[in-house]
């Protein structure tokens, strides 16, 4: 985590962050949802490498009853496998695997696949949005989205 | 266009009237390329669209402003919050000035006189004397500034675009409290705010005062901007509209809201927002972007309004603009492949991709016609 207090960075350590770090699902708390228009499965042997991502899109329907496309990865880490959703919560650049983290490339925000993408350091503010999801003896199956994404793309 | 393509140099040879001949020699066209993600500003050579020196600046470098005459490039860091005065002639660090942390981007005067720099977390904008070496007047804003740009031809006023913290209201407001419970939100004499003013405006800046004349509403935070060289129109990309607004700036009002076309599916249900906005020399076309899209929109300026004449597909984030001073060449940086896209601004195609090192970040670039020595 960068220590000073630049304009990328201030954000340090007050987003009341939740990640879970169970990646068997996505979700275990109050976190608010919105279903899929139908489930993303992402077979497990495409994920057989370690910090070999899938990129995948999921598409929900809004409140405005307008679709909308959100990016996401699937990633094998030492904690198992993930899906995590690649918008980055500042400014909605997608982010990328950079070695063992997750890089926003816009403003550089740091998040931690190992923890479901949780937020480490720039001024995102906090973890990623979320996918609900399983993981099945043969794949991830993302089912929805977190609801607070959607206040975003309106 | 900032800075111009008239530089040559006269040069003299032979010895008696009868034998001298005169020569030209063309100013050499560099791309300087504020790359925030480390220390550098990269410098290249568009004549080989090569990496020709690299300059270790200072911490997150961002903004750039470059003298009328070429000769010197202006960059500010905002990791260090310090701004850095480049030999543009031999490409070495000159000056450095620390002004105070999240310098941001930045303007000069014709005369290269007044450099106009936004320091972001404190809601202000400086104007740093380029002579005396230091701060001469303060102008305090809503929001945190960012952008700040002036007409080619009229240096009368400069137009400052600060934006937000975050782009909605919302976000704005957590960071904002963040940001003052860790005590990095001030004013522009340093102390501490203790709220935080989300901005929807443009602040004009009257040059020979140093003091705000007038704000043009623009609905929403504005990003980046660009001035006509005549200074009668100003182009804003702003926060949540995909596309940009035309100013009238004598009217001091927007007079155009253009809307990218979404023309694909995945266009219509993909989030994107634009941002990096661009005239080229010759006045006739305006670029700017549609970044999670990966689409260069450049339009028509001659038509009354506007009128799109290309999209072109450049990939993943396009963030910044810059042409060529010749109107050959227009200059894409791109966040997120760590790469300049050149576009042949005849054609609107790209041409080539000229790779930084990764994790660069390119932000701001410039084209500047830099004279000989």
């Amino acid at each position: 985590m960068e220590l000073a207090l630049d304009r990328r960075a201030f954000l340090g350590g007050g987003c009341a962050v939740v990640a879970s770090v169970g990646h068997a699902t996505g979700a275990s708390d109050d976190t608010n949802f919105l279903p899929l228009k139908s489930p993303v499965d992402i077979p497990l042997s495409g994920l057989v490498t370690m910090w070999e991502p899938i990129l995948f899109k999921a598409r929900f329907t809004k409140t405005d009853g307008n679709d909308s496309v959100v990016p996401g990865l699937a990633l094998r880490t030492p904690s198992g496998a993930t899906a995590i959703c690649t918008y980055c919560p500042h400014e909605l650049c997608v982010i990328k695997l950079d070695g063992e983290n997750l890089r926003c490339p816009c403003h550089f925000s740091l998040f931690d696949p190992l923890r479901d993408g949780a937020w480490i350091s720039g001024p995102a503010l906090r973890r990623t949005y979320r996918f609900r999801y399983i993981v099945t003896v043969s794949e991830i199956v993302v089912t929805d989205i977190e609801a607070d994404l959607e206040r975003r793309l309106m | 266009m900032k800075h111009r393509w008239f530089i040559a140099t006269l040069c003299v040879l032979g010895l008696s009237a009868s034998t001298a001949a005169f020569c030209v020699t063309p100013a050499k066209m560099k791309l300087y390329v504020a790359a925030t993600g480390g220390k550098e500003v990269y410098v290249i050579d568009v004549a080989t669209n090569t990496v020709s020196k690299t300059l270790t600046v200072g911490s997150k470098p961002h903004g750039l402003a470059v003298t009328s005459d070429g000769r010197w490039v202006w960059v500010a860091t905002e990791g260090d919050g310090a701004i850095h005065k480049i030999d543009a002639v031999h490409d070495v660090v000159a000056d450095n000035y620390e002004l105070g942390p999240y310098q941001q981007e930045m303007e000069i005067t014709n005369d290269g006189r007044l450099l106009y720099t936004g320091r972001f977390m404190d809601g202000c904008y400086d104007v740093f004397d380029t002579i005396k070496g230091k701060v001469v007047a303060h102008l305090p804003v809503d929001g945190s500034p960012h952008n700040v740009v002036k007409a080619a031809n009229d240096d009368r006023f400069m137009y400052l675009a600060p934006m937000n913290l975050s782009p909605t209201g919302a976000d704005s407001a957590v960071a904002a409290k963040y940001a003052i419970a860790h005590g990095v939100l001030r004013d522009c004499d340093g102390k501490l705010k203790t709220a935080y003013v989300t901005n929807d405006k443009i602040y004009v800046a009257d040059t020979r005062t140093n003091t705000i004349v007038g704000t043009i509403p623009v609905g929403n935070a504005p990003r980046p901007i660009v001035a006509s060289d005549d200074g009668t129109r100003l182009y804003a990309d702003i926060d949540g509209f995909l596309g940009f607004v035309e100013i009238d700036t004598a009217a001091r009002k927007v007079i155009e809201r253009v809307k990218f076309p979404l023309v694909t599916d995945d266009e219509r249900t993909t989030f994107s927002r634009a941002h990096g906005i661009g005239i080229t020399p010759d006045q006739k076309e305006l670029w700017t972007n549609s970044v999670n899209h990966g689409i260069v929109y450049a339009y028509d300026r001659t038509a009354e309004p506007v009128r799109l004449i290309a999209r072109i597909p450049v990939g993943a984030s396009p963030y910044w603009i810059a042409f060529s001073p010749d109107d050959r060449f227009g200059y894409i940086a791109l966040a997120e492949a760590d790469a300049i896209a050149v576009i042949d601004v005849a054609t609107h195609k790209v041409i080539t991709t000229i790779s930084l090192p990764k994790n660069a970040g390119p932000k701001t670039i410039q084209v500047v016609a830099v004279p000989s020595e």
